[in-house]
C-alpha cells in the first residue's frame, strides 16, 4: 500500500450560514487516481479550494507528506507540488497556448526583476521551453501552439488546463471536472492521458459527474454529500453500493 | 467650542449624507462608480444660479434646476453608461467613461460661470440662533432637516414602493431581478434620476449657506466617496451614519489637529475602512474575486 | 521654437510617466489613479534636496526614487488585501493623502506657495541650462524608460504580469506570488515616474502641488487608456496627442484660463468617447473588456 500523500482531518468550512465541508478526512495515497464523486453543492470544490490554500478551513487540518498546510498561501502550496484545474475552466485566453504553457514551467529565473532587465540568457528559456514542448506532444497540442488559447474548443481548453498543471512538475493533480462537457473522443483521450501520468508516478484527485469515467479509471472513490464524506474505499466496493449510488443520483 | 464644531459637524455630515446616498444608491444597482456624480451635484447649485440670473425668484429657481440635474444625471445613463452596459463593458470602463465625464461638465461649468465663487443669497449675513452654546442660522437649520427628511423618505421608499423594491431586487441580484420581470434599465435610470436629485438638493442647501464654487462638486464627491464607503454601500442608514462620520471627523478634529489636516483626516479614514472593513459599517460584505 | 522644444520636453517627460503607469494599469491591470503622488514625491524630493543641500542632479533622483519606492510598498501593500473594485479608490485615498502632505506640510514644502529657483540640473559638470540640453537629457531618460519597461514585459516577468491581469487565481495556483509582484510593479512604476518629477523639478525650476493632484493622475491614466493599455506604444501615442493637441488651443488666442478649461474638456470628452466607441484604446491590443 502506498504512503498516505495527501491528507485531510475534520474539515470544516461555513459560507454565510451554509456549511459547505462539514467534518471531512480524507487520505490519499501516492500514485493513486482517486474520485471524488457527490450531487451539486457537495462540497467538492470547495474542498479542493481548501486543499490548494485558495479558501482557508474554519476547523481542521490538511497535510501534504506529513506537513500541515494550513495557513500557507495558494502559490506556495502550488510550489509543494499540487496543482490543479478549475470548475469554470480558468485559463489565460488572451494569452497562446505556448506562453500558457510556458507560465505554469516552474523555478524560471527569467520571472524575477533583475534577470529579466538583464540576463538575455535567461530570457531564452531553453528549460522551460523543452518542457513546454514535451507536454505540447503529450497533450497533442502541437499544431495549436501559436493560437489564442480563448479561440481553442472547450475540450481543447481542458487538454491545454492539464498541460498547465503537469507543466508545474507537481506530484500531486486535483482536477475539477477533467472531461465534463466534452466529446466522448475527447474524454477518452483525456482519460487515457490520466492513466498514462498515474504510470509515470503522479497522484491523481479528479471531481466528476460521469460515473463511466470514475469507473474507466477511478481507483478509490469518495463520495460527498451535503458537506460531509458519505463513503469513501475501493472503487468497486462504493460504486456497487445501491444506497450510495440512490443518494447520489437525488 | 465643541458645540460648535459638533453643530458645524453635524451640517456638512446632513449634505455628506445626501451625497453619499445617491452615489450609494447608483453603485448598488450598476456597480460601479459613478465619479461624475461630483460634477452633477455642482451642476445642481449652477443650473440654479443661471435661473436666478435670468431673474427668476429662488422658490422657482430652485425646483428648476433640481429637475434640470435629474434630467442631466438620466441624460448620462441613457447617453453614456447604457450604451456601455449594452456592450457588457466592465466597471472599469464604466469608471473611466465617468471620470472623463466628471471632467468635461465640471470644466463646462468653470468655463461658462468662471471660477470664482458665485452667490444665490440675498439675505444679511446673520449670526445665528443660539442653540446649546453654538450658533445656527435657519439656512443650516434647514439643511440639517431637510437632509434628515431626505433620508426618512428614501429609507420609507425603498422599503414601501414597487419601485424601492424594484432598486434592492436589482442591487440584489440583477439577473434573477431580470428574471422576475423587473426592467433593470428602467430601475437604472431611476436611480439615476433619483441620485441626482438628492446630490442637485444638498448642493443647493449648501450653496445657500456657503455659496458656490465649480470645485464644489469635487470636493463634495470625495467626501461622499469615503462616506458612502465607511457607512456601507446600498445602506441607507450607513449613508446616514457614514456622512456624519465624515462630517464629525472633519470638524472635531480641528479641535486637537491643525486646519489644514482635517481633510487628511478624512482619507486616512477611508484606508481604514478599506483596509479592515470594507462593507463599511452597515453595508453588505465584499468578498475578493470568488474561487 | 522654444516653444517646439518646450512641447518635446513635456512629451518626453509624459513618455516616463505613461510607459511607468502602463507597467502597473496596463500590464497588469492594477488601475491606480495615484500616479501624480510619485511624479510629486520625484519633484519634491529633488527640489528639496536641491536647494537645502546643494545636491546633485543623480543624486536628487536616486533619492526620489527611493522615495518613490517607499511611497509604492506603502500603496501597494495594504492595497493586496482591498476587493477590486475598491482598489481604485484605494489609490485615490493615497493620492489625495499625499496631495494633502504637499499642500500642508507648510514648513517642508511651503505648501501652496510652492519651492521656486531650483537650480539647474548638472551632470558630469555639465550644466543643463537651455532647451536643447533639456531636450537630449529628457529624451534619454524617456528612451531608458521606455527601455526597461518594454524589456521587462517582454519577458517571462512580463508574462506573470499578464496572467495576473487576466486572472490572477490561475496565476497563484501555477505557484506565482500574485501579492510579491504587486507590490515590486508598484514600487518600480512608482520610481520611475518619480524620474520625471525630477526632470519637471530641474527643467520647469519651479514646483507647487497644483501640478501633482488627483487631474494630473487622472491626466495620465487618461493618456494610457486613450493611447491603448498594455501595448507601451500605446500610452507613448496617447501622450504625444493629449499634450499635443490641446496646445493647438493656444494658437486660436482664446485667455489663458478659458485654453485651460477647454484642454481638460478635450482629454475628458476623449476619455468618455474611447470608452464608448474604442474602449481598447488607439492601438488597443489588451481589451478592458469582461
Amino acid at each position: 500500500m502506498g504512503e498516505s500523500i495527501l491528507s485531510g482531518k475534520q474539515l470544516k468550512k461555513v459560507f454565510d450560514g451554509t456549511v459547505a465541508v462539514d467534518d471531512v478526512s480524507f487520505a490519499i495515497e501516492e500514485k493513486t487516481i482517486t474520485a471524488i464523486i457527490g450531487p451539486n453543492g457537495a462540497g467538492k470544490t470547495t474542498l479542493f479550494n481548501l486543499i490548494t490554500g485558495f479558501v482557508a478551513p474554519d476547523a481542521g487540518e490538511i497535510s501534504l507528506q506529513g506537513n500541515s498546510l494550513n495557513g500557507t498561501p495558494p502559490y506556495k502550496i502550488a510550489q509543494k507540488g499540487v496543482s490543479r484545474t478549475f470548475q469554470d475552466l480558468r485559463l489565460l485566453r488572451q494569452l497562446s497556448v505556448r506562453d500558457n504553457l510556458l507560465l505554469a514551467c516552474p523555478n524560471q529565473k527569467g520571472e524575477s526583476f533583475w534577470p529579466a532587465l538583464l540576463s538575455s540568457q535567461v530570457r531564452k528559456q531553453t528549460r522551460a521551453i523543452e518542457a513546454m514542448l514535451r507536454i505540447m506532444d503529450f497533450v497533442g497540442l502541437n499544431p495549436l501552439m501559436y493560437e489564442q488559447a480563448g479561440n481553442l474548443s472547450y475540450g481543447q481548453q481542458k487538454l491545454l488546463t492539464l498541460g498547465c498543471c503537469l507543466a508545474t512538475e507537481a506530484a500531486i493533480l486535483l482536477l475539477d471536472e477533467p472531461v465534463a462537457g466534452v466529446h466522448p473522443d475527447m474524454a477518452s483521450q483525456i482519460l487515457q492521458h490520466l492513466l498514462q501520468l498515474k504510470e509515470q508516478g503522479r497522484t491523481i484527485v479528479f471531481i466528476e459527474h460521469d460515473i463511466e469515467a470514475v469507473r474507466k479509471i477511478g481507483e478509490r472513490v469518495l463520495v460527498m454529500d451535503d458537506g460531509k464524506v458519505i463513503a469513501s474505499g475501493p472503487k468497486n466496493e462504493v460504486l456497487a453500493n445501491s444506497q450510495i449510488i440512490e443518494a447520489y443520483l437525488t | 467650542m465643541f458645540s460648535q464644531l459638533f453643530v458645524n459637524g453635524l451640517i456638512a455630515g446632513s449634505i455628506y449624507a445626501l451625497v453619499a446616498l445617491g452615489f450609494g444608491l447608483i453603485y448598488s444597482t450598476t456597480r460601479f462608480f459613478h465619479f461624475a456624480h461630483g460634477a452633477v451635484y455642482a451642476a445642481g447649485a449652477y443650473l440654479t444660479y443661471a435661473c436666478w440670473l435670468l431673474g427668476l425668484s429662488l422658490y422657482i429657481a430652485i425646483p428648476l434646476a433640481v429637475i434640470g440635474t435629474a434630467i442631466l444625471g438620466g441624460l448620462i445613463e441613457i447617453g453614456v453608461y447604457r450604451p456601455l452596459r449594452k456592450k457588457n463593458a466592465s466597471s472599469l470602463i464604466l469608471l473611466l467613461a465617468s471620470l472623463g465625464l466628471f471632467i468635461v461638465i465640471q470644466n463646462l461649468i468653470s468655463l461658462i460661470f468662471g471660477d470664482n465663487t458665485k452667490t444665490i443669497r440675498s439675505g444679511a449675513v446673520t449670526e445665528g440662533l443660539p442653540i446649546f452654546g453654538a450658533r445656527i442660522t435657519p439656512i443650516q437649520i434647514t439643511i440639517i432637516v431637510v437632509s434628515g427628511l431626505l433620508l426618512l423618505l428614501c429609507w420609507v421608499f425603498m422599503k414601501k414602493t414597487k419601485m424601492g423594491k424594484a432598486m434592492r431586487a436589482v442591487a440584489n441580484d440583477p439577473e434573477l431581478a431580470r428574471v422576475v420581470g423587473i426592467e433593470s434599465d428602467q430601475v437604472i435610470l431611476f436611480t439615476f434620476t433619483l441620485g441626482s436629485t438628492l446630490a442637485a438638493i444638498g448642493a443647493i442647501l449648501i450653496s445657500l449657506d456657503t455659496d458656490m464654487t465649480p470645485m464644489m462638486g469635487f470636493y463634495a464627491l470625495l467626501m461622499g466617496v469615503v462616506a458612502v464607503i465607511a457607512g456601507g454601500i446600498g445602506s441607507i442608514p450607513g449613508a446616514a451614519l457614514g456622512g456624519l462620520l465624515v462630517g464629525m471627523a472633519q470638524h472635531l478634529g480641528v479641535w486637537k489637529i491643525p486646519t489644514q489636516w482635517q481633510d487628511t483626516i478624512v482619507f486616512l479614514i477611508l484606508i481604514f475602512f478599506l483596509l479592515f472593513r470594507p462593507q463599511g459599517f452597515l453595508g453588505r460584505v465584499v468578498k475578493k474575486a470568488a474561487v | 521654437m522654444d516653444y517646439i522644444l518646450h512641447i518635446l520636453i513635456l512629451i518626453n517627460i509624459y513618455i516616463i510617466l505613461v510607459v511607468s503607469l502602463d507597467l502597473i494599469a496596463g500590464y497588469t491591470g492594477m488601475l491606480s489613479i495615484a500616479h501624480a503622488a510619485f511624479y510629486g514625491i520625484g519633484a519634491y524630493a529633488t527640489a528639496l534636496l536641491s536647494l537645502h543641500f546643494q545636491t546633485n542632479f543623480l543624486f536628487n533622483m536616486l533619492f526620489g526614487i527611493v522615495g518613490a519606492a517607499v511611497l509604492g510598498v506603502i500603496i501597494a501593500f495594504p492595497s493586496l488585501r482591498i476587493h477590486d473594485d475598491y482598489f481604485v479608490i484605494a489609490t485615490f485615498g493615497f493620492q489625495m493623502i499625499v496631495y494633502s502632505i504637499f499642500n500642508n506640510w507648510i514648513d517642508l514644502t511651503r505648501g501652496p506657495l510652492g519651492i521656486p529657483g531650483i537650480p539647474v540640473a548638472s551632470l558630469f559638470g555639465f550644466n543643463i541650462d537651455n532647451h536643447w540640453k533639456f531636450l537630449v537629457l529628457s529624451a534619454i531618460f524617456a528612451f531608458l524608460a521606455y527601455l526597461l519597461v518594454h524589456k521587462l514585459v517582454n519577458s517571462p516577468y512580463g508574462r506573470v504580469l499578464k496572467a495576473i491581469r487576466e486572472d490572477e487565481v490561475f496565476a497563484e495556483s501555477l505557484g506565482k506570488n500574485v501579492n510579491s509582484y504587486k507590490i515590486q510593479v508598484f514600487v518600480i512604476g512608482g520610481a520611475i515616474a518619480s524620474v520625471a518629477g525630477n526632470l519637471y523639478a530641474h527643467y520647469i525650476t519651479f514646483i507647487d502641488p497644483t501640478s501633482f493632484t488627483i487631474l494630473e493622475s487622472i491626466l495620465v491614466i487618461s493618456m494610457v487608456i486613450i493611447g491603448g493599455a498594455g501595448s507601451l506604444r500605446g500610452p507613448i501615442i496617447g501622450a504625444v496627442v493629449l499634450v499635443i493637441l490641446p496646445e493647438a488651443l493656444r494658437f486660436v488666442g482664446l485667455p489663458s484660463s478659458v485654453a485651460a478649461n477647454l484642454r481638460q474638456i478635450f482629454y475628458g470628452s476623449l476619455m468618455v468617447l474611447t470608452m464608448l466607441y474604442r474602449p481598447q484604446g488607439l492601438i488597443g491590443e489588451f481589451n478592458l473588456q469582461k
